[in-house]
């Protein structure tokens, strides 16, 4: 019975020791973040943002804090998957994509397709389904070797924004689903390096900030969102956070600013004959945070009046945008198409492979429902005589 | 009677869940919707409908000729020439199949956990492994059933942590295309719910023989609801993109996070998911070596169980040579073989034994 025992106790070293995929952690390079560019000359360049193990565990051992904890280094080929080898012989650790969450492309790459590069991503066992992408302004490896002040490194200054802006967020997984889909469109987030005026800082001591978003059709970048338009994608998108809406009222100087804590959207497909028709409810609802006017905001009528007004604030915002998709662009970012096909699928059938012409030609309708419901510590404005405040 | 061991109904249901969703869950979701598209999330309810009836007529036959496998009864409803040649068909049929689920399994971990170890040693791993559970007994494989299945499922447990990622409008429009595309779909699920025919060789040893068909019953009945649970959060976490892939459950566990912090541990889910398949493996290789050793009439069956492992590892590179074979053969050979071999057949014998009885009555 010992001697059996034995026997297998002997049989198990060879098996348990973890096989030919043993790596130990002093060799492996942990890639952060990946930005991929396009080269003048066509050719594919990736560059990784990769830990320096020492420099998180050290702290203060007198190096430079301006180096960071990260370093770059980069590789080149025709494709991607080559310069990735090529990328492989520069670094003498493995490579280990496991904690790469992050993939900027440039935007040289970006308006000539990503489909290449991203079937890569998507085939490869080492990136994740839900890894988020980014379109950079400019070169993308410029993103990768800034050395933000407050983070680690810029990779995780990158996450952390998009953390809880989650309409922005895209990942792998969305964009393999919005350009396979109905739409064949998906947006992206755009960054972009925030210039930092401050003399003590060098120039790269900042980090990536986002700056808008990128339109995709088909796999190609067709135009960018600034700020306040992504703004109202993502009221579109039923994900509006750090958001505020400003208006003025009628004969009184200065604006009256809230923000909107609440947001719901239900989208309404109609088809009337030929008439394509989308209906957006929106509801919220938020608290006054800024009053410039000299109304007094405890008065009911003035309050009432106030919900009127940010709805056709709001309506408007988002007609522009709706409309800019929809003429300048024509990408279904937005989804409209997944929407009326779930609702009319035998008219679907129809348009399915004429979406492109149809989406332009859908009629927007934006109900907007909006309810302020506090004005916020104080009533009346602040700091003025009482008898200027207009009731 | 080459096995002495006794189990309950409850083992029995133990042994059988991970025996048919170990490989199940792996690759129905990504087959199945590709005929359904986005109403694959009701692809196991159609596909369930014969292993009931599976399990139906497993029982029936075991009612007629109670504590004998289909190798020993086979025989004397059909004669001793055709009902060996069907007992050798079966035996075969199933050391095929076994060959076919060690490769599915190696397949899986090497191309997807452990990218350079050589797939023969996942293979040989699992089949030591089985082969001892195997010359223990049915009671051993039963009750380590019953461990690996508790860790199997609890683990899956964490694909609640998704449920704040579902989309569930990807489930719309409902039967966009009649029901056709939907019963293609469940046609897939039939080459794993007929092997609930596995049955017929486990009843002769459940120590209470009334129990049997309510258990078998129960059994399906979860292996659906898994396999629903499994098809729902597929397609809803990743649309109809996933059809495109070919293991869609290992890239939902691995968008598994809880609270943004505590992610990356599909690696913990894959290795509870080996030990359920360490529960199929042996279950299947249970059943082939008895049944081999019953045709063979030999006096022991634990003597062939290593060398059928030898043999086995060879199966399942047999004609196999990538994984786009192996799929387009489950998606076109399997569902009608299967279903042929643990179903139809069955259906066969159990008429005309019914037949025989009858006249025999009657006369």
């Amino acid at each position: 019975m010992k001697r059996k025992l034995l026997c297998i106790m002997c049989f198990c070293f060879p098996l348990l020791s973890g096989c030919w995929d043993r790596v130990e952690l002093q060799d492996l390079a942990i890639i952060t973040a990946a930005a991929i560019d396009r080269m003048e000359d066509g050719e594919i360049q990736i560059s990784v943002q990769m830990f320096i193990p020492r420099a998180i565990t050290s702290g203060q051992t007198g190096e430079d804090p301006s180096l960071g904890s990260t370093f770059v280094r980069e590789g080149k080929a025709e494709n991607l998957a080559k310069a990735i080898s090529m990328l492989q012989m520069n670094v003498p650790r493995k490579l280990f994509w496991g904690q790469c969450k992050i993939y900027i492309f440039g935007s040289e790459l970006a308006k000539n397709g990503i489909r290449k590069p991203v079937d890569l991503l998507a085939r490869h066992p080492g990136p994740r389904g839900n890894s988020m992408f980014f379109v950079s302004k400019g070169k993308a490896k410029n993103m990768l070797t800034l050395v933000p002040p407050l983070e680690r490194y810029s990779a995780e200054a990158l996450r952390k924004l998009t953390e809880d802006e989650l309409g922005l967020l895209t990942t792998l997984r969305d964009v393999d689903i919005g350009l396979m889909g109905e739409s064949e469109s998906v947006s992206i987030p755009l960054i972009k390096k925030l210039v930092s005026k401050e003399e003590a800082r060098k120039s790269h001591e900042t980090i990536p900030v986002i700056d808008g978003m990128a339109v995709f059709k088909k796999d190609k970048m067709v135009g960018t969102l600034n700020q306040k338009e992504t703004r109202a994608i993502l009221w579109l998108k039923d994900d509006v956070k750090n958001s505020t809406i400003s208006i003025k009222l009628q004969d009184v100087d200065g604006d009256i600013t809230m923000t909107p804590s609440l947001g719901k959207i239900k989208f309404r497909p109609q088809i009337k004959g030929n008439r394509w028709i989308m209906n957006l409810n929106i509801a919220f609802e938020g608290d006054i945070v800024q009053n410039e006017t000299n109304l007094n905001l405890m008065n009911k009528e003035v309050m009432m009046n106030m919900n009127k007004e940010f709805e056709a604030a709001l309506k408007e915002r988002v007609a522009q945008t709706a409309e800019k998709l929809q003429q300048e662009f024509n990408a279904d970012v937005v989804n409209f198409g997944r929407r009326f096909h779930q609702k009319y699928p035998k008219e679907w059938k129809k348009v399915r492979n004429s979406w492109d012409e149809k989406f332009p030609e859908v009629e927007v309708t934006i109900n907007v429902h909006a309810k302020v419901r506090r004005p916020g510590y104080i009533g009346p404005p602040v700091a003025l005589p009482r008898d200027e405040v207009r009731e | 009677m080459l096995e002495k061991g006794r189990i309950s109904a409850l083992q029995m249901e133990f042994m059988m869940v991970p025996t048919i969703i170990a490989t199940g869950v792996l690759s129905i979701p990504s087959i199945a919707g590709r005929f359904a598209r986005h109403d694959m999330w009701m692809t196991p309810i159609i596909g369930s409908l014969i292993g009931f009836f599976t399990v139906y007529i497993a029982w029936k036959l075991h009612q007629l000729f109670p504590r004998q496998t289909p190798i020993q009864y086979s025989e004397q409803i059909v004669g001793k020439v055709i009902g060996r040649l069907f007992s050798l068909f079966l035996v075969f049929f199933y050391i095929h199949d076994t060959g076919l689920i060690i490769r599915q399994y190696s397949d899986f971990i090497t191309g997807n956990v452990m990218l350079e170890t050589p797939a023969v040693v996942f293979s040989i791993g699992i089949l030591i492994v089985s082969a001892l559970a195997v010359r223990g007994g049915i009671e051993v494989i039963a009750r380590s059933a019953v461990i690996c299945t508790t860790l199997f499922l609890c683990t899956s447990v964490a694909l609640i942590f998704l449920i704040k990622d579902l989309d569930v409008s990807y489930m719309l429009p409902i039967l966009e295309n009649g029901p056709l595309p939907v019963i293609k779909g469940g046609f897939v699920h039939n080459a794993w719910f007929s092997e609930f025919f596995l049955l017929a060789f486990i009843f002769p040893f459940l120590n209470s023989q009334n129990k049997g068909l309510k258990s078998g019953m129960k059994a399906t009945l979860y292996v659906m609801l898994l396999l629903l649970v499994v098809n729902f959060f597929v397609l809803t976490l990743l649309g109809v993109s996933s059809v495109n892939q070919f293991y869609p459950v290992f890239s939902i566990v691995r968008a598994i996070t809880v609270l943004g912090f505590f992610e990356n541990f599909e690696i913990i889910i894959t290795a509870s998911w080996v030990l359920g398949n360490f529960v199929k493996v042996s279950v299947f290789l249970y059943v082939a070596s008895l049944g081999l050793a019953q045709l063979l009439r030999l006096s022991d069956y634990r003597l062939i169980v290593f060398p059928l492992c030898l043999l086995l590892i060879l199966l399942s590179y047999w004609d196999i040579p990538n994984i786009v074979v192996l799929v387009d053969y489950m998606t076109k050979v399997q569902p009608f073989y299967f279903l042929l071999v643990q179903t139809v057949l069955p259906l066969f014998l159990l008429f005309i034994a019914l037949a025989r009885k009858k006249r025999s009555e009657s006369g």
